[in-house]
């Protein structure tokens, strides 16, 4: 009897173990506060299960996917061949792609900054030092302090590989932790220009992006994202190490419900349908 | 009444004054405590940008190593040295530090420095120095020079510390022992942003050699040391084709080694129909100090895919095989030229191949399944080995077959375990055969099983 008692109570102890499951993402800090967002969410309707959302930039993301220390990488760039080989070689799989939703990866100007358009070449040649002072993009004779992030982010990367043509960034570019503090930098900041995702727009204006100079000029909306007419149109991705299961895939499938792309919209990003 | 009121009058521009006064007072203190947060802060920021700099030298420098410890357990003592290095010959289990290496690599973006060493018991040895230039422009293209390893097929360049199986497999550590050599390399790896080149790669250049090892010199063996005029030509065009959307890659490619090995004694062994004979006898002919081809070709492919459906709990699989053939100059003891007597040449042509699958469960598991066959002379069959007519065929001719079966666990992100069986097979030479041969007119007792654990960081 003794043994049975003990025995229940042991049964009963390890009931949570496969009761509750946890769920960790980890990743890019564009998407973190989707992500706990959609945590929120899917955990007021789902208390069985726990997601616990980090950020620390999409590589940082890649990184503990590699090494199994996140069960979703959260990321505001594609993977890159490097990192999927690193997949590869630990878990024969190239991981699972789920793009989540889209981004206009914007250019923030301060609200006072009379320049209000800017075309991809002179995004670049801002960014990689080549234009140093507004009056040759058609504002005030000043110079341009140029505001971006750190490497470990993929609106980093992203913006490297595709607007700069994997050019350097300049090396008088102020690196910041988190595009907020790139908001909050340009924001007090006349002549201050910083990048990073539409849900981020506080006390400062987008720019308007044309293709080339004979192009019009686009801001990032849910219109000009979703048509594809914003020059800079990104989507945002989560990875997983292999095809999702149970109460993982059950998640996954929310994000993508229109209850989770509803929680895009409402954050500032766009439904990817 | 009046003077009440006069006197609230005065007293309420007496409070008014006072409350101005500490109001500036207040102002005053606040501003001094603004200037002397403001001071603090761009101190703070002077002393951020300054350990910024130091961080940033810092980042360049990044040092990884491995620990593998073992325990093993042959059939018999004494048997073969494949599965880690041979037994002694009193004993047929041991506890071994199979490899223990520290790697720095100081990354300067357009230039890298790469050592390594391996430490042992038995002492320290260079595994790996490297000066790297990687060109700016289409960052594409890098050319290194130093102690590397030789750019050859799939199993090489796989670190020993991603093997899954504990050793590369009989044909790889026999043909290109150590897989390292000194020499010079060109690499070509183009970018995503290179179109359809960016699916395939190449890298290949030239190598002191095998020459280093055979004894003709005083060069100590492994250190890859040039003891002859001609250098050794290695490359791999190779491909990755990624199928991001089926989960799908698929990887390969083409080698080839061709190489010289300078003779240290007169005498040349070479197989004359079934027979490996001494070609110095008839006619005479001296063949110390000549150079000898040596030429290996290898295609290799790589298969990565997650399973539709059955999902986390099985994971990635991975099919890869590798076929090698070609002609080797070795001794008579074997296909390596690496004896430290001036041990006489012997050429013949060989092949080996493997086939193996590695299997993901969840994020814990692997089990891993590897097949590999090395026939070091593929002239002869085990009946012709043994027979006094067909001159000096010996053990270095017998082909091996090897199954592996094994299961991995990975206990957190540094640490590997690994228990793994090699079930090896070799070929029986005929009945009449003596000496060293006899054992051999039967399966050797010589499986290996093995119990790793691998830490890495």
């Amino acid at each position: 009897m003794k043994i049975q008692k003990i025995a229940a109570a042991l049964l009963l102890g390890a009931l949570p173990l496969f009761s509750a499951t946890t769920i960790t993402v980890k990743g890019s800090d564009t998407m973190v506060i989707l992500a706990q967002r959609w945590a929120e969410a899917y955990m007021s309707t789902h208390p069985d299960v726990t997601i616990q959302v980090t950020g620390g930039g999409s590589g940082v993301g890649i990184s503990a996917l590699i090494n199994g220390a996140t069960d979703i990488c959260n990321a505001s760039r594609p993977m890159k061949a490097a990192e999927r080989e690193k997949l590869k070689t630990r878990f024969n799989s190239l991981g699972i792609e789920v793009k989540s939703a889209k981004d206009g990866l914007s250019v923030y100007l301060d609200e006072n900054n009379p320049v209000s358009e800017l075309t991809l070449d002179q995004i670049k040649d801002i960014y990689t030092g080549k234009i140093k002072n507004w009056k040759q993009v058609g504002g005030e004779d000043a110079k341009i302090v140029v505001y971006g992030r750190e490497n470990s982010s993929g609106t980093y990367v992203y913006f490297r590989d595709f607007v700069l043509k994997g050019e350097d960034y300049t090396s008088s570019m102020q690196s910041l932790p988190g595009t907020a503090a790139v908001v909050n930098a340009v924001s007090k900041d006349k002549y201050g220009i910083g990048f990073g995702g539409a849900a981020y727009a506080k006390g400062i204006k987008f720019a308007k992006v044309k293709k080339d100079a004979s192009s019009p000029a686009y801001e990032p909306n849910a219109e000009t994202v979703k048509a594809g007419t914003y020059p800079i149109t990104r989507y945002l991705y989560m990875y997983l190490k292999s095809r999702p299961t149970g109460e993982l895939k059950n998640y996954i499938d929310w994000t993508l419900s229109p209850a989770g792309q509803e929680i895009v919209s409402k954050v500032g990003y766009f439904p990817i349908r | 009444m009046k003077y009440m009121s006069h006197l609230i009058f005065a007293a309420s521009l007496g409070f008014a004054g006072l409350a101005s006064a500490q109001s500036d007072s207040a102002l005053k203190a606040t501003q001094e405590k603004l200037t002397l947060l403001k001071g603090e802060v761009n101190g703070l920021t002077e002393s951020y940008l300054e350990t910024k700099g130091t961080v940033d030298k810092l980042a360049k420098i990044k040092v990884s190593g491995y620990i593998q410890g073992q325990w093993q357990h042959a059939d018999s003592s004494g048997v073969g040295g494949f599965a880690g290095g041979g037994f002694p010959s009193t004993s047929n289990q041991r506890l071994q530090l199979r490899r223990v290496r520290l790697k720095t690599i100081y990354d300067n973006v357009t230039s890298q420095y790469v050592m390594e060493f391996e430490a042992r018991p038995s002492g320290v040895g260079l595994k790996d120095a490297e000066i790297i230039l990687n060109e700016p422009w289409l960052k594409t293209f890098s050319l290194a020079m130093g102690l590397m390893d030789r750019p050859f097929g799939f199993e090489i360049p796989y670190s020993s510390s991603a093997h899954e199986a504990p050793e590369r497999t009989r044909v790889y550590q026999t043909v290109f022992k150590d897989e390292k050599d000194l020499g010079v390399k060109l690499e070509a790896n183009p970018g995503e942003n290179m179109g359809l080149a960016q699916y395939f790669n190449f890298k290949g250049g030239l190598y002191t050699g095998t020459s280093g090892y055979n004894g003709n010199t005083t060069a100590t063996a492994g250190t890859g040391d040039e003891i002859d005029s001609t250098l050794d030509i290695i490359g791999r065009v190779g491909f990755k084709l990624p199928f991001n959307d089926l989960n799908l890659a698929v990887d390969g490619g083409v080698s080839y080694y061709g190489g010289k090995v300078l003779a240290a004694n007169d005498s040349l062994y070479q197989m004359n129909g079934t027979k490996l004979v001494d070609s110095t006898t008839s006619p005479f002919k001296k063949h110390k100090n000549q150079t000898f081809d040596r030429n290996v070709i290898g295609v290799d492919l790589q298969t990565y895919y997650t399973i539709p459906v059955i999902g986390d709990f099985v994971g990635g699989t991975s099919l890869r095989g590798e076929y090698l053939t070609g002609k080797t100059i070795g001794t008579l003891s074997g296909s390596m030229p690496y004896g430290t007597a001036k041990d006489a040449l012997a050429e013949r042509n060989f092949m080996g191949w493997y086939l193996s699958w590695i299997q993901n469960y969840g994020t814990k598991f692997q089990s891993v399944v590897k097949y590999d066959v090395y026939d070091p002379n593929t002239d002869v069959e085990g009946k012709n080995i043994g027979l006094a007519a067909n001159g000096k065929l010996g053990a270095g001719d017998v082909k091996f077959t090897t199954l592996g079966l094994g299961v991995l666990y990975y206990w957190d992100d540094i640490v590997r375990l690994t228990a793994y069986y090699d079930m090896i097979t070799n070929e029986t030479v005929n009945s009449a055969a003596t000496g060293s041969l006899l054992p051999y007119t039967k399966d050797l007792k010589d499986n290996v099983f093995t119990l790793r654990a691998q830490v890495k960081f």
